[in-house]
């Protein structure tokens, strides 16, 4: 057994003060970096859980379509030519539109809701609680409600559960809730109801029922859905979009991530994180050189080479990010449960992005190190004695 | 086969700064250090003696000459030479440059582990046994600012030679320490250095320690100085600065001793029993302080042995040369106010006379 000084922790935690300094500001950086990334995430997650909740093979949209909170409608007919495709089990259309909301219990306050339509009859739409209503929105002016709107749609989910009737007004047209269903919330979708067709079109009698704005096409199992798409795609013309699953979900994420400022606001929050963190381990461990700075030369001066000093600012460097990132790592958790219980957004911890951060930190400091080494090369114990 | 010396330094130059800037601090100085042998390099401060020191020590290069350590050359060498050399080198600083986030026994340690490794329990033996001989095997687990100053200095001193170093360099190592402290530091160094038959160099300018020494080297303006040399400039300085600042002391010391010199020259020998008379009568009777009887007694004991020397068996004691060099001074100081009286001939025919030139 040969244990050696452990320099680098030692040196670190001579001064407790400052160490407790340099801790708290990297980990206000991990946690910055956590809460954008958190939020980022949950924000692509949520404006694309219609895409990847729906139960579909492929789906079609018009190439206007960028998003699905602002669809552009296609011909209806699209979807009749691909039934005839090899592969293909079922087409459903679905019209989808914005309209007003009157809470129920305020009736003064109105809001935008977001609206569903398909035919019920095809099985083609399914979300948790859309079967138990399927027949129930075959009735005039019946409407399925989420569950997980915001709370101010009013108390629609406790009413229902509660036995009372919900009625209220959509663009001015009398509706009642029969039936709920759980969904979710994302920055371009506040809250929505799912209906039929024909309700869908008294509530937007402007709507020309021959065009829809999205088709969900169901396979045969065991279709390999790619190639399925290439055979539609070589049937209709230019101007439908023919996507699978993923790729509906990667054109939606691309959407919010280049096509607004989203994706630019939370990255430059990670960049501001990564910044915070960087400036504080280099202060820290420049300083720490600084006032070594005799001490450091006097071990050259016994024998060690460079590279053991540089491999000492390192080892700070590292201890620092694993002593900031553990309490950081379980404020950050604090901070998702609250924003997700303020948001309704789906904002959780995964391994993926633990992992991503750590990796962060520890390269955060060690370039903090790599700048505060330079001041190593002062000293040389022949200038300082 | 001559014996290598571990430390031999040749026409080694040292400059300071580039292009018009360029200070010259060491003239091709020369030096060597035998094995087991203590020498003290001194001279005033801005003479370029740690500069040389540090050339010793691997931790510069010179531009000029050459500095073997160990027989290895270290003008030009790769700076992996010089790390492996500074490794077999015991340095002690003029501030002890301990590790302050580590403990006695820690900062002891940083100089074990770069040498060969070792189990645990070796390495704690041979860090508590150097403690032990440098007295400090109490303070093991203390941290550096527990400690006094001397404290300090004697771990740095086991720290610098736990690894039995074959040459030791001390760069002012009693600089920062009062009287009694810097003794016993020089005397600690003085000692194990014996005990290892380690090479010492060491820079001081400290003259309470110049006795630990088996050789002095005397660095002046970046000048190797013979000792004779310098110690004779330093002595008409401190007359100078004597005559200069108290006259009248200076006057008087100087009486006493040519007083004195003239009584015992006159049976051509100054016996020991004679010097304690005389230094008891000075100090009681003539009422002088102890540096003033040194200065007193030095001073004559000197001109007997001027005078003596001359009349050593066959007179010889002068080489022919220094004879001719002799003359010529005593010519040149008569002529020096224009013309050569008689009596200044007479003068000088007598003093030939006596030093049989």
């Amino acid at each position: 057994m040969n244990r050696r000084v452990p320099l680098a922790w030692l040196q670190l935690k001579r001064e407790k003060l400052r160490l407790l300094a340099a801790m708290a500001g990297v980990t206000f950086g991990v946690v910055l970096i956590f809460v954008q990334m958190g939020f980022q995430d949950a924000l692509f997650d949520s404006s694309v859980r219609l895409h990847s909740t729906l139960d579909y093979g492929i789906a079609i949209i018009s190439p206007k379509t960028d998003t699905i909170v602002q669809p552009k409608p296609f011909a209806r007919s699209r979807l009749y030519q691909v039934v005839g495709v090899q592969g293909v089990e079922e087409v459903t259309p679905v019209y989808m539109g914005s309209a007003i909301w009157r809470n129920p219990t305020r009736p003064s306050e109105t809001r935008p809701i977001f609206v569903f339509g398909f035919n019920p009859t095809l099985p083609g739409f399914q979300w948790p609680g859309i079967d138990d209503g399927r027949n129930a929105i075959r009735l005039p002016d019946h409407v399925l409600f989420d569950e997980l709107s915001r709370a101010e749609y009013g108390p629609v989910g406790d009413l229902y559960n509660a036995g009372d009737t919900v009625e209220t007004e959509i663009n001015d047209r009398r509706i009642s809730v029969a039936g709920l269903y759980n969904l979710g919330t994302s920055f371009g979708i506040d809250g929505s109801l799912v209906t039929s067709d024909l309700n869908f079109h008294r509530i937007f009698p402007e709507r020309d029922p021959t065009h829809v704005d999205l088709g969900l096409v169901q396979l045969d199992p065991g279709a390999d859905p790619n190639r399925v798409r290439d055979r539609i795609q070589a049937i209709v013309p230019g101007d439908v979009d023919i996507l699978t699953q993923d790729d509906f979900v990667t054109r939606e994420i691309r959407y919010w991530n280049e096509s607004t400022a989203i994706g630019f606001i939370f990255g430059f929050g990670v960049i501001m994180g990564i910044v915070v963190g960087t400036i504080i381990v280099y202060q820290i461990l420049f300083s720490d050189v600084q006032d070594s700075l005799a001490e450091y030369a006097t071990l050259k001066a016994m024998g060690y080479p460079h590279r053991y000093l540089v491999g000492v600012v390192m080892r700070e460097a590292v201890l620092l990010a694993c002593l900031a990132y553990a309490p950081a790592i379980l404020l950050t958790l604090v901070v998702y449960v609250q924003a997700g219980a303020a948001t309704n957004l789906p904002i959780a911890m995964s391994v993926e992005r633990a992992l991503t951060v750590f990796g962060l930190t520890v390269g955060m400091c060690c370039t903090s190190a790599g700048l505060a080494i330079r001041k190593l090369r002062s000293a040389q114990p022949a200038e300082i004695f | 086969m001559a014996t290598l010396s571990p430390i031999e330094v040749t026409d080694a130059s040292y400059f300071y700064g580039q292009g018009a800037l360029r200070k010259q601090i060491l003239f091709e100085a020369s030096a060597h250090v035998d094995e087991g042998e203590i020498v003290i390099l001194t001279g005033p401060s801005g003479s370029g003696k740690t500069t040389l020191l540090t050339l010793m020590g691997a931790l510069r290069s010179a531009q000029e000459g050459s500095v073997k350590i160990f027989g290895e050359e270290l003008k030009g060498a790769p700076e992996a030479t010089l790390t492996a050399i500074r490794r077999r080198i015991g340095y002690i600083f003029q501030s002890h440059n301990l590790l302050k986030a580590l403990n006695v026994e820690q900062n002891v340690q940083m100089a074990v582990q770069l040498g060969e490794r070792s189990s645990r329990n070796d390495e704690r033996n041979r860090i508590e046994e150097v403690l032990d001989r440098v007295g400090m095997i109490d303070h093991i687990a203390k941290r550096v600012d527990q400690l006094s100053g001397g404290q300090r200095q004697r771990v740095a001193i086991a720290r610098a030679l736990v690894n039995r170093p074959k040459v030791i360099l001390a760069d002012e190592p009693t600089a920062s320490l009062d009287k009694e402290s810097g003794r016993d530091v020089a005397q600690l160094i003085q000692q194990l250095a014996r005990e290892e038959g380690a090479s010492v160099v060491l820079v001081t300018h400290d003259n309470r320690i110049l006795d630990i020494a088996d050789r002095i080297l005397h660095l002046e303006d970046g000048h190797m100085k013979e000792l004779r040399e310098a110690l004779a400039g330093e002595a008409s300085r401190a007359l100078g600065v004597l005559a200069e600042h108290d006259p009248e002391a200076h006057r008087n010391l100087l009486l006493f001793s040519k007083a004195l010199a003239r009584v015992a020259n006159s049976d051509r020998d100054i016996a020991d029993e004679e010097v304690e008379v005389i230094r008891r009568v000075l100090s009681e009777e003539a009422a002088l302080s102890t540096g003033e009887v040194d200065f007193v007694v030095s001073l004559a004991v000197a001109q007997v042995r001027s005078e003596t020397a001359a009349e050593g068996p066959g007179g010889d004691t002068l080489a022919d040369e220094q004879k001719q060099r002799l003359r010529a001074a005593l010519r040149a100081v008569a002529e020096a106010d224009g013309e050569l009286s008689d009596s200044e001939r007479e003068e000088i025919s007598r003093i030939e006379a006596e030093l049989s030139l």
